[in-house]
């Protein structure tokens, strides 16, 4: 169970940080998410593995509006438009997506399936021959843009280190080489990027932060509800350290990427009415103090910090309410 | 003064058994021979032979080894003293064995004379005798680690003793082992007491002392055994003085206080004048007279030994054992004052304080006992779990004291206050009386902290709460799986003790509380106390349900307490059917005033037990007959594969419960939906009370699902829990549906059985919530709200927000400007924040 405590410290994170950073890959045909569903090995999981597929793709171009060719599907059964989820498949993905990718461009790479791990190295397990954590770093080395990599499979733990990077966010279902069951986390993680409740800052949008924050307590609930122990805590890392860190971790060395790594775009308000895009500017302006103060609350007495970040928020609620009314909302 | 866990694992014993202490004894260890190992040359000791007489109970065979001892004088006079010991002829044993101590200070003869010079009061004699066998540290057989052994226990030096006990571990002799038995056993290690006593018995069956000590340290975890063993030690030594002292014991534990005067009277012929018959009359006394009573016997006591803390002690735990823990502090304290180096008696008081709720003098008595043997494990636990008590949240309510592990107060503070004020309302009312307080609860997120404070073990696996009349101890619903149990329905039960048990003034015997317990919750909620409906039906079919008459000796026997409960509860519906609610205190009210349970019927309801009896019977016929009849055997035994034998089956008994179901359940399995719905609406409608995932009501539920009829799976899921009222996960199964149907009444319903089963699931109390607000129930949603706060939401800034949202509603609008800030704070352009933000502080 997860308690204030360890929420509050999530949306430390995200809060200190996340909004003074401005939101990446903002246009629409600067992100890009590459989708691989290996080997089931059984029916039940296909089934399963081709639900999750399909949630995700159709969430990334019903919801999320991603153009047809900025999603790139790997399947062990594939569809219209999908690939055989190979190792050459990956290659050839891989390679086909790098020269579309300029150094602000957004990848998103998911994997759904089975992992393992032996003498030869973590794997994610594909049709045919499987590549290693090794081979997945070498693959993604030379990607340009930001990559976040999630790999939503048991015994993905080796992947976070493996692929770990500057500037890069790695999420794994599994925090320990002895976590190789079957994970029920890539549906918890599909589920919160389009859950409103997962969206903690109310800004509209769901991070991979508050996704894997909202996933990982949904796991978690998932055992303790059901009485069983739980065989997988998920990691994520953005600070390159490939140490990686549990959702709800106070003062958590990582986070502050994640908080503003988004799979939905942004659309920045702006208006041709003078008086409405002057409410706008003071919106934007009063956020920026609201963050700023947030930063320097453990500098300031309480009573200071309460009174002047009640006065901003009652200005930015008048504001946003201003804005919404001239905006017909 | 406080012991941090640091400084109590420093003093922690090590483990007695294996032998992890060091003591100065390891130094001069002379290692046993085989032939030692054995026990060897030394059986064939005269000594040892006279011993084993008397272990036989053969005092005439005694006598005759004691007369014709070989090895001169001495040796046939403490042969002598010891046939003399037996028979309670200490002063004649004194005489005898003084000069033989005095020309050899560490020989046996000393050893029993300063064993006898400590039990008669003698204390500092027997101690100098003592100490000096105590100091030896040169051993050549197992004879000089026995020795040793009890000298040290005589001397209340207990790792020393066990110590020596270790180095003989594996001596294969009954005197041994049995000696070692003991010491476990008064050091309240009952399991490790069972294991010595079984060495003892492997290496001689016929050893009396230890088959009673057996017997003994069976007797709470195997009673069945222990009666055998006590039956075993009667065949072999009828009138051994050990055997008629734990039969007085076995009496008093059984409430027979005419029978435990008759054996103390057996022990009085065959022993006179000891110390333990005269200790346990103060037990008897008690029962019979009271505190007047106690101290009189206990003044018989102080005139075999003025420096014996037994009477007190044996009085006192006679008061416990009777649940008035009011008067065991008394005594005990009596005990403590009489002895202070008795560390037992300060640890007895401290046991008895922590059940009368004064945990701060039980601290003091518990410090005081530690102070005095660093050993006892149970002292150990008592005061770490009164360390972790402090680290508590203290919730003063009414007449009650709460106390909640930190992270789990806000959420049952919520619950449990509520919950309790309508338990003692109604209590209050119905038996017309208020009981005396505080009430401390304590809730345990720990089953083995509940159990430490219930009996000062771990363990206690089948016990949900503990009521001592002011005191109720119980576990939280963290200490269990989620589904195990309802902790509502459990302090709604011991909460019934408080009052049954003060009302009687503790007199009420055990069916008859547990009964109205159980009866309580039942009442509060249909589907509490009534979990073992099919078990119970079972019984009724095969004719083995007890009845009003026996309910009292099925309290006694573990194996059949559960379904005792549950027909003790039956029978106090039956009286309040026949007598109204009023009967109920008319009877309590019989046994506070003495009466025999024959009496209590007569004076409460003017009629006989016979009489009751035969209209229990008529009622649980009435009741439960249908419901026994569907439980009956099937008429064949049928393999769970054979679709076509189970069919046949079915079909010839479409009355019988099993059968209908395992067809239906083989069905299901074999993915035969259509097919098996069938048998399992009838299993269903023969017993509706079926739970569990292989219920009628739970597949009909998952073929409903599987068939998209989501209705049905409701209604299936509905009728389960009306009766499963502890399963979650299928509460939560429902919760789902019946959001995803926008099905309201069947949300309700589930969400608040989940919220209830456990709390600590913050999602569902932010859902109830918002199923509040729409019903405009401000206040209790304002209080789901504040539990999914307090347990960290999933949402923090929609939890502040619905909250602020709310207290704007109750108009509360500083607390609605508060939560709304707190939304903003986590989420500054959270619009509907925003909103109730300017309206909050609109005025």
């Amino acid at each position: 169970m997860l308690c204030m405590r360890r929420i509050a410290a999530i949306l430390a994170v995200a809060l200190a940080m996340g909004l003074s950073i401005p939101a990446r890959a903002a246009a629409d045909n600067d992100r890009f998410v590459l989708l691989v569903s290996g080997a089931s090995g059984d029916p039940a999981y296909a089934t399963t593995f081709r639900r999750w597929v399909d949630a995700l793709t159709t969430m990334l171009h019903d919801r999320f509006q991603y153009a047809a060719d900025h999603v790139v599907v790997l399947t062990e059964t594939p569809k219209a438009g999908e690939s055989k989820a190979t190792a050459d498949g990956v290659r050839q993905a891989i390679a086909a997506l790098k020269p579309r990718l300029t150094a602000t461009d957004q990848l998103v790479v998911i994997l759904i399936g089975h992992g393992s791990d032996d003498a030869s190295g973590a794997k994610f397990n594909l049709v045919g021959p499987d590549l290693t954590v090794k081979d997945w770093s070498e693959l993604l080395a030379s990607v340009p843009g930001h990559l976040a990599v999630v790999d939503t499979t048991s015994a993905s733990f080796p992947f976070l280190a493996g692929l770990s990077g500057h500037d890069r966010v790695i999420i794994t279902a599994t925090n320990s080489v002895a976590q190789r069951y079957a994970t029920v986390f890539p549906d918890a993680f599909i589920q919160a990027l389009s859950s409103d409740a997962a969206d903690l800052d109310k800004n509209g949008r769901v991070s991979l932060l508050e996704a894997f924050t909202t996933a990982s307590r949904t796991v978690a609930q998932h055992y303790e509800q059901g009485g069983i122990m739980a065989t997988e805590i998920a990691l994520l890392d953005d600070n390159g350290d490939g140490k990686g860190t549990i959702a709800g971790t106070e003062n958590a060395a990582d986070g502050n990427v994640a908080a503003v790594t988004y799979l939905q775009g942004a659309a920045a308000q702006t208006s041709t009415d003078p008086e409405t895009q002057r409410l706008l500017t003071r919106q934007r302006e009063l956020t920026d103090q609201i963050d700023a103060l947030r930063r320097r609350r453990g500098e300031m007495a309480a009573d200071e910090y309460n009174r002047t970040l009640e006065g901003l928020l009652t200005e930015l609620a008048t504001v946003s309410h201003d804005v919404r009314q001239r905006q017909g909302q | 003064m406080s012991m941090n866990d640091m400084t109590r694992r420093d003093r922690e014993p090590a483990w007695w058994r294996l032998g992890l202490l060091t003591v100065a004894l390891g130094l001069s260890i002379v290692s046993m021979g085989a032939q030692g190992r054995r026990g060897g040359t030394t059986t064939t000791d005269p000594i040892y032979q006279v011993r084993a007489a008397l272990a036989h109970g053969d005092v005439s065979m005694a006598r005759d080894l004691a007369a014709n001892a070989p090895g001169g004088p001495a040796r046939r006079a403490l042969a002598t003293a010891l046939v003399e010991i037996f028979e309670g002829k200490d002063a004649d044993a004194r005489a005898r064995l003084q000069p033989i101590a005095a020309a050899n200070p560490l020989g046996d003869a000393a050893l029993e004379l300063g064993l006898l010079e400590v039990r008669t009061g003698h204390r500092d004699e027997g101690r100098r005798l003592l100490n000096a066998l105590a100091s030896v540290r040169t051993f050549s057989t197992p004879d000089d680690y026995l020795r040793l052994a009890r000298a040290a226990r005589g001397n209340r030096e207990y790792l020393l003793a066990n110590d020596a006990f270790q180095r003989v571990a594996d001596v294969a002799r009954p005197d041994i082992q049995t000696e070692w038995g003991d010491l476990f056993l008064e050091r309240h290690m009952p399991g490790e007491a069972v294991t010595s006593y079984r060495l003892a018995l492997k290496a001689d069956e016929r050893w009396v002392p230890a088959i009673v000590g057996l017997a003994r340290a069976l007797a709470n975890d195997d009673p069945e055994q222990s009666r055998q063993d006590f039956a075993a030690a009667k065949a072999i030594a009828p009138d051994h003085p050990e055997l008629w002292l734990a039969t007085a014991e076995q009496a008093l534990d059984d409430n027979d206080v005419d029978a435990a005067v008759d054996a103390l009277d057996a022990l009085g012929r065959v022993k006179p004048g000891s110390l333990d018959e005269a200790a346990l009359r103060a037990a008897v006394a008690y029962k019979r007279e009271g505190m007047a009573g106690a101290e009189t016997a206990a003044a018989r006591v102080h005139d075999l030994n003025p420096e014996s803390a037994l009477g007190y002690r044996a009085a006192a735990e006679q008061a416990a054992r009777d649940y008035r823990f009011d008067d065991a502090a008394v005594l005990a304290r009596k005990a403590t004052a009489i002895d202070a180096e008795d560390s037992l008696a300060f640890f007895d008081l401290g046991l008895d304080l922590l059940r009368t709720g004064e945990e701060a003098d039980a601290r003091t008595a518990l410090e005081t006992s530690w102070n005095l043997d660093d050993s006892a494990r149970l002292t150990k636990n008592l005061l770490q779990l009164l360390d972790h008590l402090d680290t508590f949240t203290v919730v003063p309510h009414g007449p009650f004291i709460f106390k909640f592990a930190p992270d789990e107060a806000a959420v049952l503070e919520a619950y449990a206050l509520p919950l309790a004020d309508e338990a003692y309302r109604q209590y209050t009312e119905r038996y017309g009386f208020t009981p005396k307080g505080p009430i401390l609860v304590e809730v345990f997120p720990s089953h083995d902290d509940f159990a430490v404070r219930t009996f000062g073990l771990p363990g206690l696996y089948g016990a949900l709460g503990a009521c001592f009349g002011r005191v109720i101890a119980m576990d939280s619903p963290h200490a269990r799986p989620p589904g195990d149990f309802s902790w509502q329905a459990t302090l709604w039960h011991e909460l019934a003790h408080v009052f049954t048990l003060q009302l009687s003034d503790y007199r009420v015997p055990r069916w008859l509380t547990e009964g109205i317990s159980v009866y309580e919750e039942h009442r509060r909620n249909p589907a509490w106390g009534r979990e073992l409906t099919l078990q119970y039906a079972r019984a009724l079919n095969k004719g083995q349900t007890f009845g009003v008459k026996k309910l009292p000796d099925a309290f006694k026997h573990p194996e059949s307490l559960a379904m005792a409960y549950f027909e003790a509860s039956l029978v106090v519906e039956h009286l309040v059917a026949l007598n109204g609610e009023n009967g109920l205190r008319t009877l309590l009210l019989a046994y506070k005033n003495g009466a025999t349970d024959t009496d209590a019927f007569s004076r409460a309801f003017g009629t006989n037990v016979d009489d009751v009896e035969a209209s229990f019977q008529a009622f649980v016929q009435k009741q439960y007959g249908a419901l026994a009849a569907a439980m009956g055997d099937p008429p064949r035994q049928v393999d769970a594969n054979d679709i076509d034998g189970l069919r046949a089956r079915a079909e010839a008994a479409p009355g019988n419960f099993v059968s209908q179901l395992t067809f239906g359940q083989a069905l299901f399995r074999m993915q035969d939906l259509a097919g098996a719905r069938a048998p399992l609406e009838r299993a269903a409608q023969l017993a509706p009370e079926a739970s569990g995932d292989g219920s009628p009501h739970m597949l009909l539920a998952a073929i409903a699902k599987q068939d998209g009829d989501t209705t049905r799976a409701r209604r299936e899921l509905r009728a389960l829990l009306t009766y499963d009222h502890t399963n979650v996960v299928a509460a939560r199964e429902l919760a789902q549906l019946a959001t995803d149907a926008k099905a309201t009444d069947d949300e309700d319903f589930a969400l608040r059985l989940v919220a209830d089963l456990d709390p600590f699931d913050a999602d569902t109390h932010t859902r109830l919530a918002q199923r509040l607000m729409a019903r405009a129930e401000y206040a209790p949603a304002a209080v789901e709200l504040q539990a999914t706060l307090a347990l960290g939401p999933a949402n923090p800034a929609e939890a502040h927000a619905d909250l602020a949202e709310v207290y704007l509603k109750m108009n509360k609008r500083d607390d609605a400007k508060r939560e709304a800030l707190a939304a903003l704070e986590v989420a500054p352009t959270f619009a509907r924040a925003q909103d109730l933000l300017l309206q909050a502080s609109a005025r």
